[in-house]
């Protein structure tokens, strides 16, 4: 830097300067949610279509008995019971917030779409998948192993 | 309130101009306040834009610490950082330092013929808009647009394609077409129902989040969005 551009001379301790990590996640904290939300849809949007494509292939394999029980076997192993609580989480994750998106399209609550992208998408999203995933993983990870 | 230090970070057209600047403000200075030091006593080769200084022409919108806002309208303390980054507007382009041409900005909102064009030009009567009807109650919030470019910029539509008409002009599209006074209702219908009209938005609220007048530009694109499926009503009012 060079010091005939400065007034007085300035002496700040690292932690005092947050960075541009931390200053760019404060701007999604809470203002820009919408954006948070909006890359949360495509991202889990995607992951499901990959899903879809893997569940229509096995079903596509019923024509030859032998392989499709093969697949079965497959997804009954820990690591596939893993891989569905993430699917889970997912679909619970797209389902309420495309619920939010539908209300914001039909205007309804549309000026506390934050509040229901936290409390609803996110919040009530967190106690659903807890409900599903508890026994999902009791039964199909803790038991099989 | 009190002295305190601080450090700024300026985007520069020219390679060679010097970025970094470190002043000791008040508190209650605002960032546009920082900018005229800075030019005035630092670096007289540093361009920026401002003209009103009290938030109403939205001549000094620019990126600082990373989110468009009103340079005169924004005291350093509120960022709550040491380290200020100041850029020009993003999804436009920079004239120099922090200028921005907001011609791709303009060319949008002519697009929705913003102006008012009357139903019947020879009437001498006063018209009479009811503040509960739906033009008034829009008017009342929506009508403060001050066309500093902020929602363009931020919009990630915008950034993605050019020819999206942004939340601006389709928020002034809207109160021309609820306007009782207003007669071109097709002009304004053909630009909100195009490909890059209305439908072009997702609905990522960073124009709410942006605006300085705090106007919720998605709403007003959600009501045309929804006023599109039936446009013939437009003509009734």
């Amino acid at each position: 830097m060079n010091e005939s551009n400065s007034r007085p001379a300035a002496n700040f301790p690292d932690s005092a300067n947050p960075g541009p990590f931390a200053l760019t996640a404060r701007k999604f904290a809470w203002r820009y949610v919408g954006n948070v939300a909006f890359w949360i849809q495509r991202l889990t949007g995607v992951a499901l279509v990959g899903y879809l494509i893997l569940h229509v292939h096995t079903i596509h394999d019923l024509q030859n008995p032998e392989k499709f029980d093969a697949a079965l076997k497959l997804f009954g192993t820990p690591l596939f019971k893993l891989a569905e609580i993430g699917l889970l989480a997912t679909v619970i994750l797209h389902a309420l917030n495309g619920i939010r998106l539908t209300m914001v399209d039909m205007g309804v609550q549309l000026t506390r779409q934050r509040q229901w992208f936290w409390y609803f998408a996110i919040g009530a999203g967190a106690v659903l998948f807890l409900a599903g995933a508890i026994p999902m993983f009791i039964y199909g990870i803790l038991q099989h192993s | 309130m009190g002295m305190a230090t601080y450090r700024f970070k300026l985007a520069r057209s020219h390679s060679n101009a010097e970025k970094h600047f470190t002043l000791e403000l008040d508190s209650r200075m605002t960032v546009l306040d920082a900018l005229f030091i800075i030019q005035r006593e630092l670096d007289p080769s540093l361009s920026f834009r401002c003209s009103c200084r009290v938030g109403m022409c939205g001549t000094c919108a620019m990126r600082i610490n990373w989110m468009p806002r009103l340079a005169c309208q924004t005291r350093v303390e509120t960022l709550n950082a040491e380290s200020i980054t100041i850029e020009p507007l993003a999804s436009l382009p920079v004239a120099k330092d922090l200028v921005v041409d907001l011609g791709p900005f303009f060319d949008k909102w002519k697009k929705v013929r913003p102006a008012l064009h009357p139903k019947n030009k020879d009437s001498k009567e006063l018209a009479i808009v009811p503040p509960d009807s739906e033009f008034g109650k829009q008017a009342l919030v929506k009508r403060d647009c001050i066309t500093c470019g902020a929602c363009y910029s931020v919009c990630g539509i915008t950034g993605s394609n050019e020819a999206y008409l942004g939340p601006a002009a389709i928020n002034r599209a809207m109160l021309r077409l609820l306007d009782p006074r207003d007669g071109n209702v097709e002009d304004r219908v053909n630009a909100l129902n195009d490909e890059n009209g209305v439908w072009r938005c997702h609905t990522q609220f960073n124009c709410v989040a942006a605006c300085p007048k705090n106007i919720n530009l998605t709403d007003s694109i959600m009501k045309m969005k929804r006023a599109m499926l039936f446009p013939k009503r437009l003509y009734d009012k």
